[in-house]
This record gives structure tokens, C-alpha cells and sequence, in this order.
């Protein structure tokens, strides 16, 4: 794949350009799916293409195509975006200097998914589902098995010259329950590992799992008072909250207004960054960490070619720093991008994206679940995303969970059904009183939409359990 | 364009000729192949610009009472046979589905729909690059108060074909466009934005200077924005508003959502479940339409059908499984969405009422007008709850005028509450919600609820 690099490379000298980009984006994945003992889903998707960039007169245009035989062809087209661009543009493109690597780098695994024979993952999920459907009360079982390999080549014209190449494998159960009314329950986890991985999910375990808390929901559990409570949440609820009002808030593109026509602004305007903005209490430390293998939002270098790096988006309560590229990096004063430039398909241009974003453990918070409710007299432990929704700004949201349970004296009691809290942002991050010791980290699938057209991309999040006051709840 | 129609066509025969020698029952090949400007714009500035080249062929192998299907973007050979074996062998691993509805046979009648723009053949990134810049202009023409134009335009113009081992076949040209414009005014009370999402086949039709002109109206107007109560108000949805509760409609009507369990119209055929004056139907025929084409990816032509009459549920939206499932026939829905093929109801039109949009307001007292809703999601799909927040316009109706506008809010509320006693505007626009045309009047309904504020 490094011949059509050097041909674009060769190509663009051509032209009169400040500066060019290629990249070739080369994905398989598999996906198997299991409803109701019926194969509903046994497909192989594979997508593979080059992406130009150039900047030209200062501004940059990028064409893109399933075919490499043309390459003088796509740059001529990346050349005459890019002048188009010209017409209209904010500034000259600046991009931030960054060190030149050339390098090959492969995500570890033990067990290549896609080497394992299909019937074994077949049986695996019929299993899955038979243990679910076990009570005719379950009416939807649904078990799924995710393999993803992606090849990315990428070059430019400073030198940089990377091969990495990426393995995902995730599995996934829900078990729907039908009485008087309907309850669903799911498990699913990703991880940037292979086959290794869904022995350990153990899909016998979470299945009998996702079906029990499934029948408790429609069999015993309470809806919930409107209210104001001591909220735990459970480290993918965590997750989700941490995504939705951490990550997208922090976007440096979003914040200076380029996701306006799609997904809104920021709360967090960039005249804030360097402003020790109190974004939380002095226990919140949000790290994006891509560089932690095994993690789903793991990378070694980003779709810019700039290497990962951990960093603290909020340190001790205070808004520090924004997820950047090179362009949004220099526009606002920092020295290097971050690296957080990634695309999801070859058709698309890399853009400012979340990866590995966690609540970093508290060394001296409770070891355990047990140790961490103990000291709770009343509250509620909520557990699996059920539904989301956010402002435009990231600030009013509303999530649902799909399981919670009420915490009295120390210990779960009664499970409640439909939970739904609702805070704005820096209120309830200021409300986090305490966090545990274990890092529970989780891998959302394609879930993490963003951009125009639509980009979907795989992150993680997670922590420890967190503790927040005063948090408005209701049943939803 | 710069490729040509029998490249795709000679792929997607390659791949059936070798299925068919290697001894499975059947196979059929959806596949397109497209030129596409992509320009997205903010701060009234161009800031990400592309062309691409795309195609994508989706084999589907049956074998027996089963079928799987790979998907490729290359019309290489030797990549086809190697796809086409892989999708042979799994077929044979699999086993039977007795609800699988086998090989579809039977002659369609697939409708011959003129999609396409022929007059942008040579249509440029110049071209998209000033027809862009006229918006932008437009919007700070309005008023000194504009202060940032953003937004998208998204041009596709190719082909798409089906053919299968059966001999059904068909080749439709197909041009698309969608664009947004979202403008952002500014003076001593703060900022305000208002938005719209619009898009047409013809590119020199596609009005978005008309549509810039109209938001920087909106946008200015939406200025000195209040903060009200969140509680229960009467209110009109405009255009784009409306579209939200039908978009979600649409996914309860989907049979998949039915067999899912995830619908709050389960066994609600025949019901009256919503206003005597809501009717909706799929019709993918009308080639203004951006939801039209001639067939599903299941290759069964499209048809025109009521999906609910005057209130009353009257079908599903079906593809060939969720139909086979439930003992029916499908109704040409099947459509890939999420990696998954779905039964949706892609081209839903809702009939239009008698009044204006204007004549609609002036029936309020006391309410809000809501331009559009920003992140909407089922709370419960079961029961039809959703929850999202006003966005780029929220208008407050006195005495049947606008007399402001107000800071943003949540809503927490039941679609069929909202919809059971709705009166529908004699307008309608194409809205274009997640990229699919919808055809959408303003809709008065007697209280949506709002469950918290905002202070923008």
C-alpha cells in the first residue's frame, strides 16, 4: 500500500502546495448476529480507499476514491477543492510543527477473531440465546459477535511515514422481557483485542445475567418519586455521562463553532481555556489517554500522523485543556496537537475526536462495590444506558438508565425501573463527592456520532463507581 | 461523471455468475456508485471541503431456508470471487431459518422515476464553493446582528442498481442534495440561532439563499430571548419541528421495531391512536422527493402506501422477513440502516390540513412556537416517551401573535399525547431529517411538557 503513498507524494510536487496528506483507510469487519435463535446477521463488510489532503494558497481541499489507479487524477481533484476552499476562507490553514516519525505499529492479540472458525462463534451465540430464552417471558434475545481490522497507511509531505494497523473484537446480549409492560436489558463490551477477549465476557454469565435483570425489571421493580437523590453510577453509566458532557463539550472544533451546523457549540468557549474554569469538584480528573493498549479508543498515532499522548482535559475540578488537531491546535496557542485527529471510513476527513476518556480512580476511595455503598444511607445505584440526550451547548442533559437499584443503609434493596436524571453539566460534575478505586473501563461500539456527512467511532470510557448529590430523578 | 454505469453493472454479474457455479440457490447484488461534494461551512468561512468516488456492492448469497450477504467497495475481479466464496461458505454453515422467505421471484414492477439532475455533468467544486458563498452573504445581508453563517451541502450524483440471479434487474440515475443553514445573531441580550435543513434533485434549485435569508430573519428575531417555566404549553411545531415526532413515529411503524418489541404501536393495527386529522403515507413515486427510488434493497419494487388514515393505524412498514414473520407481504421497505437491514418507512408524507401555519398560531392564547428540537431520543420506545431540547428558535405566542422568544427547554413527553388531538398546516416543506426526505406540515398540538430549562 506504500507504492500508491509515494505516488500521491510524488504527485503532489507537481503542484504549487504548502503542504499534503494521503492516507489509505483499509477495513474488514464481521458481524454476526443472533435473534431469537434465527442467524439474523452473518455479514462481512470490507471498505477500502485513498484520501488526499493538500493546502493550497492556505486553504485545504481533499479528495478521496475506491480507486488507486488514477492518483494523478485524485490530486488534480484535491488541488481544485482545496482552490475552491480559497473563495471562502477564515485564514490561511497553520498547522502546528510536529516531529517527524516513521514508523509500523499492530494492536496486541492473542486470538486473531477472524481466524476463529465461524461455527465456533455461531455455537457460542446460540448458546447465549438459548439461555436467555430459557423463560418465556423473554421475548427478544439478541447476542452479537463484532470483529473489526483496520490497515491505515499515512504519509505527508514533512516525511511522516506510518503503518498501523488495528484489531477490535465486542460482544454483545439483550434480553427483552414482555408482561405488562416491556423491559430490556443488554450487555455489551469492545475491546482493541481479539478473540481472547469474548472468552473473557463470557457470554453464558451475561446472557443468564442481562435475562434475570430483564424479568426483575417487569416482575418486581418500582418506578421512582420525582426527586432530588444521591446518584452511584455504574462505570458505563459513568461512560456515557462522562461522553456526552465531558468529551463533546471539549472538542476544540466543536468549541470554535465548526460542528455548528450539525451538533451545536460548547459551553466551554476556547476564552475559557486557561481560565481555571471550575468545571467540577476538586475530585474530578478527566483523562484522555489513547496511548493504553487493549483499550477500544487505543492508537499509537492519530490520522494526522501526530503520536498519542495522555493528558488531562479537567485536572483537580479545573477545565485544562481541549482534545485538538494541528489546525485547531495552533489556532489556540498550544505548541503541538495532541493527536485526537481521526476519520472513521476513508471517505471522510479526519476531525477532532474523543478516543480513551476516563474519571480517573481515587487511590484512597473505597476498594469495592460493597465498600463504596456502605456508608450510604439512602440513594440509588444506576446501571445501563437506556437513553440519552444533551443541548446544543452540552449543558442541560437527560439520560435514562435501564436498571437502578435503590440503596438503603448501606445495600441495594429494591430494583427500580425507568430512571432518568437530568443536571446541567458543571452543577452536577461539582456534586461528585466520591469515586472508587477500581478503573472499570468500557468500549462503546460505533456509537459516538459526530460530523458531516456522519462520522461513527469507537471510543472508551469508564472509571470508577461515582458518587453524585442532590441529582434531579424521576421515572421516565 | 468519471465512471461509467457498465463497470458496476459487469461487477455485480461477475458476482452472480460466481455464486451461481459454485451451487447455492441464488444471489442478488444491490450496489451504487457515486460522485460527491461534500462542503461543510462555519463562522461564514469554508472549512472542510471534499470529492470522493465511492461504489458499494452488497452481494446477498441464498441458500435453502437461509442467506448472507458481503459488502464491498472495489469492482475488482479476483476481490468479487473472493467475496462471493466467503459469503458461499458461511450460507452452507447456517442453519435453516424456517421464517426465511426464501428467493424473491416474482416480476416486479419497479416504477421508472426520473432522479437524476442531467444538467450537472460538469459540475465543479467551483460551483458548490459559489453557490455557498451566495448563502453566506445572503445570511450577513439580512442584518448587521448576523455574525456567524455555518452549515452543509452535500451533493451525490451516480447510479444505483439490483439484479439478481432470478433476472430482475434494474438501473436507476440518482442526483441528491441536502443542505443546512444555521445562523447565528448576536447584539447586547446575547446570541441567538436558527437553523434549517432543506434539499432538492436540481442542483440550481436547491434554494439556499432563500432558505439563508429566511433563518437570518429567524435568527435576529429569536434575540432577547426569556426565560419561561418549564411546564405543559399548547404549541405549533413548525416545519422542521414536526418532523422529529414523525421521524419517531416512523421507527414505531417499523415492523422490526414491532417483532423488537421496541414500538408503542404493537397490535395497534386499526386503532385510533392519534388525531382524526393525521394521515401518513409512504411515497417513494414523487421524483421532487429525495426519499423516492424504484425498489428496496430486497429488490421488491416500492410502492405507495397508508400508514395511518385519519388517525387510525393502517399498516407497517414491512421488508420481505419482518412480512414472512408476521404472515403479510412486504411492502418494499427493506433498507440498510445501522449495519443492519431494516423495515422503515422511508418516505413519509403527511397530509397536509386546511389552515395556514399562521392561522394555526393565531388559535393560541397563550403558547410557544417551536422551530426545531436538537437531540431527540426515546426515553421508552414502548411507550412512545421522548425527551429532547428546543434548539435555534423558540418563540413565545400571546393572543395568537409572536410577541418573543424564549431560552431554550427540555421536553419530556408521550408522541401520542402530543399527536392525539393535532391540527396539520395546508403547507408542507421536504424536511430532510437524518438525510431522508419527509414531507411535513406545521402541526398545533394542545400541550407538549417540558420537564427543565436552559439558560441559552
Amino acid at each position: 500500500m506504500e507504492e500508491f503513498l509515494d505516488k500521491v507524494m510524488n504527485e503532489v510536487e507537481k503542484y504549487d502546495v504548502s503542504f499534503a496528506e494521503a492516507r489509505i483507510y483499509d477495513l474488514t469487519d464481521e458481524n454476526i448476529l443472533v435473534r431469537n435463535g434465527q442467524i439474523d446477521r452473518a455479514t462481512k463488510n470490507s471498505d477500502r480507499g485513498l484520501n488526499v489532503s493538500v493546502i493550497k494558497d492556505g486553504a485545504r481541499g481533499f479528495a478521496m476514491s475506491y480507486n488507486f489507479d488514477n492518483i494523478p487524477q485524485l490530486v488534480e481533484n484535491a488541488v481544485k477543492v482545496a482552490k475552491a476552499s480559497v473563495k471562502k476562507k477564515r485564514k490561511d490553514v497553520e498547522l502546528t510543527d510536529e516531529p517527524v516519525i516513521v514508523d509500523t505499529y499492530k494492536t496486541d492479540f492473542k486470538i486473531d477473531t477472524f481466524e476463529v472458525p465461524f461455527e465456533e462463534k455461531l455455537e457460542l451465540l446460540l448458546l447465549s440465546d438459548s439461555i436467555m430464552r430459557e423463560n418465556p417471558q423473554i421475548k427478544v434475545a439478541q447476542s452479537i459477535i463484532d470483529t473489526r481490522r483496520v490497515k491505515l497507511h499515512f504519509s505527508n509531505t514533512e516525511g511522516t511515514r506510518i503503518n498501523q494497523e488495528q484489531l477490535y473484537t465486542g460482544a454483545s446480549v439483550d434480553a427483552t422481557a414482555v408482561g405488562t409492560e416491556i423491559q430490556k436489558r443488554s450487555h455489551h463490551d469492545y475491546q482493541m483485542r481479539g478473540f481472547e477477549f469474548v472468552k473473557e465476557f463470557n457470554f453464558e454469565i451475561e446472557s443468564k445475567k442481562a435475562a434475570d435483570e430483564a424479568l426483575s425489571l417487569i416482575n418486581e421493580a418500582k418506578n421512582l418519586e420525582k426527586g432530588k437523590t444521591t446518584l452511584v453510577l455504574d462505570p458505563y453509566m459513568l461512560g456515557l455521562t462522562i461522553h456526552e458532557s465531558t468529551g463533546h463539550p471539549t472538542e476544540l472544533d466543536r468549541a470554535m463553532g465548526f460542528e455548528a451546523d450539525f451538533a451545536g457549540t460548547s459551553f466551554l468557549t476556547p476564552d475559557l481555556l486557561g481560565k481555571d474554569y471550575r468545571y467540577g469538584s476538586d475530585l474530578v480528573n478527566l483523562v484522555c489517554d489513547p496511548t493504553i493498549p487493549d483499550h477500544l479508543g487505543h492508537y499509537k498515532y492519530d490520522d494526522e500522523g501526530v503520536a498519542a499522548k495522555r493528558f488531562n482535559i479537567v485536572e483537580d475540578g479545573i477545565f485544562k485543556n481541549y482534545m485538538n488537531d494541528r489546525e485547531t491546535a495552533r489556532d489556540n496557542g498550544y505548541e503541538h496537537s495532541f493527536g485526537n485527529s481521526r476519520m472513521s471510513l476513508y471517505d471522510r476527513i479526519p476531525i477532532v475526536r474523543m478516543s480513551h476518556l476516563y474519571l480517573e480512580p481515587d487511590a484512597t476511595g473505597p476498594k469495592n462495590f460493597e465498600e463504596f455503598i456502605a456508608d450510604i444511607p439512602d440513594g440509588i445505584y444506576a446501571k445501563g444506558w437506556k437513553s440519552h440526550s444533551i443541548d446544543d451547548k452540552r449543558m442541560n442533559f437527560q439520560f435514562s438508565t435501564e436498571i437502578a437499584w435503590k440503596i438503603e443503609n448501606g445495600e441495594l434493596s429494591t430494583p427500580i425501573k425507568n430512571l432518568t436524571y437530568n443536571d446541567a453539566t458543571p452543577r452536577f460534575w461539582g456534586s461528585l463527592d466520591m469515586i472508587g478505586r477500581e478503573n472499570h473501563i468500557l468500549g462503546l461500539g460505533p456509537t459516538c456520532g459526530k460530523g458531516v456527512p456522519m462520522q461513527a467511532i469507537w471510543i472508551s470510557h469508564g472509571g470508577g463507581w461515582a458518587r453524585f448529590n442532590d441529582v434531579n430523578v424521576f421515572s421516565g | 461523471m468519471e465512471f461509467e454505469t457498465e463497470k458496476i453493472i459487469e461487477a455485480a454479474q461477475c458476482a452472480i455468475n460466481r455464486a451461481k457455479t459454485a451451487g447455492v440457490d441464488g444471489v442478488y447484488v444491490n450496489g451504487n456508485l457515486n460522485k460527491v461534494y461534500s462542503t461543510r461551512f462555519a463562522n461564514s468561512a469554508i472549512h472542510q471541503n471534499f470529492t470522493n468516488i465511492g461504489n458499494n456492492l452488497m452481494i446477498t448469497v441464498v441458500n435453502g431456508l437461509k442467506n448472507t450477504n458481503v459488502t464491498i467497495n472495489t469492482l475488482d475481479e479476483a476481490e468479487i470471487a473472493r467475496s462471493v466464496d466467503y459469503a458461499v461458505k458461511v450460507v452452507k454453515l447456517l442453519p435453516d431459518d424456517p421464517t426465511f422467505p426464501g428467493l424473491l421471484t416474482d416480476k416486479q414492477d419497479y416504477k421508472k422515476l426520473n432522479l437524476n439532475d442531467p444538467k450537472i455533468k460538469n459540475l465543479t467544486a467551483d460551483d458548490v464553493a459559489d453557490k455557498i458563498v451566495a448563502g453566506i452573504n445572503t445570511g450577513h445581508e439580512y442584518s448587521k446582528k448576523v455574525q456567524t453563517v455555518s452549515g452543509n451541502l452535500n451533493f451525490a450524483d451516480g447510479v444505483s442498481i439490483f439484479i439478481s440471479s432470478e433476472g430482475l434487474d434494474n438501473v436507476t440515475a440518482d442526483t441528491s442534495m441536502t443542505s443546512t443553514i444555521n445562523i447565528m445573531s448576536e447584539d447586547d441580550s446575547g446570541e441567538s440561532r436558527s437553523n434549517s435543513d432543506f434539499g432538492h434533485r436540481k442542483f440550481d434549485q436547491l434554494p439556499i439563499e432563500t432558505e439563508a435569508a429566511a433563518v437570518a430573519e429567524r435568527s435576529v428575531n429569536g434575540l432577547n430571548a426569556i426565560m419561561i417555566d418549564p411546564k405543559a404549553y399548547p404549541a405549533v411545531l413548525d416545519f422542521q419541528a414536526a418532523a422529529t415526532p414523525a421521524i419517531f413515529t416512523g421507527f414505531a411503524l417499523s415492523a422490526q421495531s414491532i417483532l423488537d418489541h421496541q414500538s408503542y404501536l404493537i397490535d395497534r393495527v386499526g386503532e385510533q391512536v392519534f388525531s382524526e386529522n393525521m394521515s401518513i403515507v409512504n411515497d417513494p413515486h414523487d421524483p421532487h422527493f429525495l426519499s423516492s427510488k424504484p425498489m428496496d434493497i430486497d429488490g421488491v419494487a416500492s410502492q405507495k402506501y397508508t400508514l395511518v388514515n385519519k388517525g387510525v393505524i393502517e399498516s407497517y412498514a414491512h421488508n420481505r422477513l419482518t412480512a414472512s414473520r408476521m404472515g403479510t407481504y412486504s411492502n418494499g421497505c427493506s433498507m440498510q440502516m445501522w449495519g443492519e437491514t431494516f423495515s422503515f418507512p422511508y418516505a413519509m408524507k403527511m397530509k397536509p390540513g386546511n389552515k395556514t401555519r399562521e392561522q394555526l398560531i393565531s388559535e393560541i392564547d397563550k403558547g410557544l412556537l417551536i422551530t426545531n428540537f436538537h437531540y431527540s431520543n426515546f426515553v421508552d420506545p414502548t411507550r412512545g416517551v421522548l425527551t429532547g431540547m428546543t434548539k435555534d428558535g423558540l418563540f413565545i405566542i400571546e393572543n395568537g401573535e409572536i410577541v418573543g422568544s424564549a431560552r431554550n427547554m427540555r421536553y419530556t413527553d408521550g408522541i401520542i399525547d402530543m399527536l392525539s388531538n393535532a391540527e396539520f398546516s395546508k403547507e408542507v416543506i421536504q424536511a430532510v431529517p437524518w438525510s431522508m426526505g419527509m414531507e411535513v406540515p406545521a402541526i398545533k398540538i394542545d400541550s407538549i411538557n417540558f420537564s427543565s430549562g436552559t439558560t441559552h
